[in-house]
């Protein structure tokens, strides 16, 4: 949104002003949960958005998550490794997965990939469960607390400062790719691949590099997430999840590519806690929110407040 | 001196012969038309030579280089660039951000220091914008540079789709079919302007229906039917070649 534009700057400060204080706003140590669940889920979200631009649909964004989470909640676990090298090495791991899957499958076409990477979501959860080595069905537990010299991530709070940071880095990250070149050139692949090509955009090339982009970052929140709750199971990580997540992206409104998912994650989230739907009803409401979201908001909650189409920023 | 030469190359869908046992050659600066029947394989043509589709058999030739083997955006990085039958647009951008994808191909900056947006990157933007005005004045789309291209009238769309193609900023240019639909006004525009980029030193291979503006705009004309050649020459030799008349009216009632 052009911050030139003095009513827009406002916004931000004022929009940024809450996000600084608002767990001093929201006193209920549940409800800052409930939000910093979703914050580390819209990161997952925001690649999942990079994804669509390019004409690449998964449902594996949960199953990328669950790579940073595993191979951070092990390194921590079996070999003593400090968070902060954990962070690094599940978002790298993350993305080297993402690599060899989309260098492997890219090229055979959407409807293949999909499919594949509803495969990898299956597969992930079962393998998991049946390698005791990695925990088996009842996962890992006993994950250390990230933390900075003396001072150790325990509280609720604390956690939603270390969050909102992931949030704020993978915001600059992805917006320095977007308002670059690499960005004109995955928006223009997901407009027409044909025509981006013939102004010499390597589609492939750049459509494995949104692919990686998009899966580093959720492993760096699958890490956050693994030492934040500091107990995983494989069916967290399940392709339910991954469902949820693109929904969220929908519900939040698919042309705005930071904003959206994270107002999508945090609806997904929060109105089934306010509601306090039972577990075994939430699919009934979120079903429900698909088909309101489908018949009254198109563009997801963001296209409706703001006619700004937010496309090629 | 021969920029593009098209080599025995033949294009076959199963047992179809869209292209069959091509030889063309292609002069620097020259306007070339390429004409025919529907059907005949201009279209098919234009992708063998812009890298969309691969030759079954036989080679393409460009600037001396072997290109047969190169993919798409690789041959746009030496120069070709083509426009679509179909109009082919980035919808939901305005007319200036179409132009300026265009320029693509030209950045020197790698993906790093655009990542970064090093000084030099923003410089390469600055140069980007520039030449987009340009192309935009050129193409005399200065005034409509803040529409999407959804909304835009047939005409224009068909103008946005040469302007990008242009913002390559190619040797050889691929036209297919630009003046297709179009109403005489913008005809005329039209071939002034590809009059004009062949002014600018860009080598023109104009595929198209309406005989008349190949006839006054092109210096040679290749005529194809069934994927084959049936005929080459300048226009007055085409106007009066009795294999072509055949092609487009069918044998003379006895």
């Amino acid at each position: 949104m052009p911050l030139s534009n003095y009513g827009n700057r406002i916004i931000v400060i004022i929009v940024g002003l809450i996000l600084l204080f608002l767990p001093f706003i929201i006193r209920s140590q549940h409800w800052i949960y409930v939000i910093n669940i979703a914050g580390l889920e819209s990161v997952v979200v925001i690649g999942f958005v990079l994804q669509y631009r390019v004409r690449l649909i998964s449902f594996c964004a949960a199953t990328f998550w669950g790579i940073g989470a595993y191979i951070s909640g092990l390194l921590s676990t079996a070999y003593d490794v400090n968070f902060w090298f954990c962070l690094v090495f599940s978002g790298l791991g993350a993305a080297l997965v993402a690599f060899v899957l989309g260098a492997l499958v890219i090229r055979a076409g959407w409807v293949t990939f999909l499919m594949i990477s509803i495969v990898i979501a299956e597969v992930f959860v079962e393998a998991l469960g049946h390698i005791q080595g990695l925990g088996g069905w009842d996962g890992i537990s006993k994950i250390p607390r990230p933390a900075i010299g003396s001072f150790v991530f325990v509280t609720h709070t604390s956690y939603y400062y270390l969050i909102l940071a992931l949030i704020i880095i993978c915001v600059v990250i992805f917006y320095a790719f977007y308002k670059s070149p690499i960005g004109k050139a995955w928006v223009a692949i997901g407009q027409s691949s044909e025509l981006a090509a013939s102004v010499g955009v390597n589609v492939f090339r750049y459509r494995l590099a949104a692919y990686v982009v998009a899966c580093f970052t959720a492993g760096l929140s699958g890490s956050l997430y693994a030492h934040y709750s500091t107990y995983i199971v494989p069916s967290t990580f399940q392709l339910v999840r991954s469902l949820y997540m693109s929904i969220s992206a929908v519900i939040g409104g698919l042309n705005f590519v930071v904003a959206g998912p994270i107002v999508g994650a945090v609806v997904m989230k929060a109105l089934p806690e306010l509601f306090r739907i039972a577990d075994k009803y939430e699919p009934i409401l979120v079903g429900a929110m698909i088909i309101v979201s489908a018949r009254f908001f198109r563009k997801g909650i963001l296209g409706l407040l703001s006619k700004y189409r937010g496309f090629l920023l | 001196m021969a920029l593009l030469k098209v080599k025995k190359a033949s294009k076959y869908f199963g047992g179809l012969g869209a292209i069959d046992n091509l030889d063309l050659e292609i002069d620097e600066s020259e306007i070339r038309g390429i004409i025919g029947p529907n059907g005949a394989g201009k279209t098919t043509l234009i992708n063998l030579i812009s890298g969309f589709y691969v030759p079954t058999k036989g080679s393409i030739i460009f600037n001396k280089e072997d290109i047969t083997d190169l993919s798409i955006h690789a041959r746009v990085k030496k120069g070709i660039a083509r426009t679509f039958q179909l109009t082919n647009l980035f919808m939901d951008a305005t007319v200036y951000d179409n132009v300026f994808l265009g320029y693509h191909k030209n950045y020197q900056a790698g993906p790093v220091r655009q990542f970064l947006h090093t000084s030099m990157s923003k410089r390469e933007r600055e140069i980007c914008s520039q030449w987009t005005m340009e192309v935009l004045k050129f193409m005399g789309l200065t005034s409509i540079r803040d529409k999407l291209a959804r909304n835009l009238p047939f005409g224009h769309q068909r103008a946005l789709g040469v302007g990008i193609a242009l913002a390559t900023r190619p040797t050889l240019l691929l036209l297919d079919e630009p003046i297709a639909g179009m109403n005489n006004e913008e005809i005329v525009i039209m071939t002034e302007l590809i009059r004009r980029m062949r002014g600018s030193g860009i080598t023109v291979l104009l595929v198209e229906h309406h005989v008349s503006a190949v006839m006054s705009l092109c210096g040679r004309i290749t005529v194809l039917d069934f994927g084959k050649k049936i005929a080459e020459g300048s226009p007055e030799e085409i106007r009066n070649d009795e294999k072509v008349i055949e092609a487009y009216l069918g044998c003379e009632e006895e």
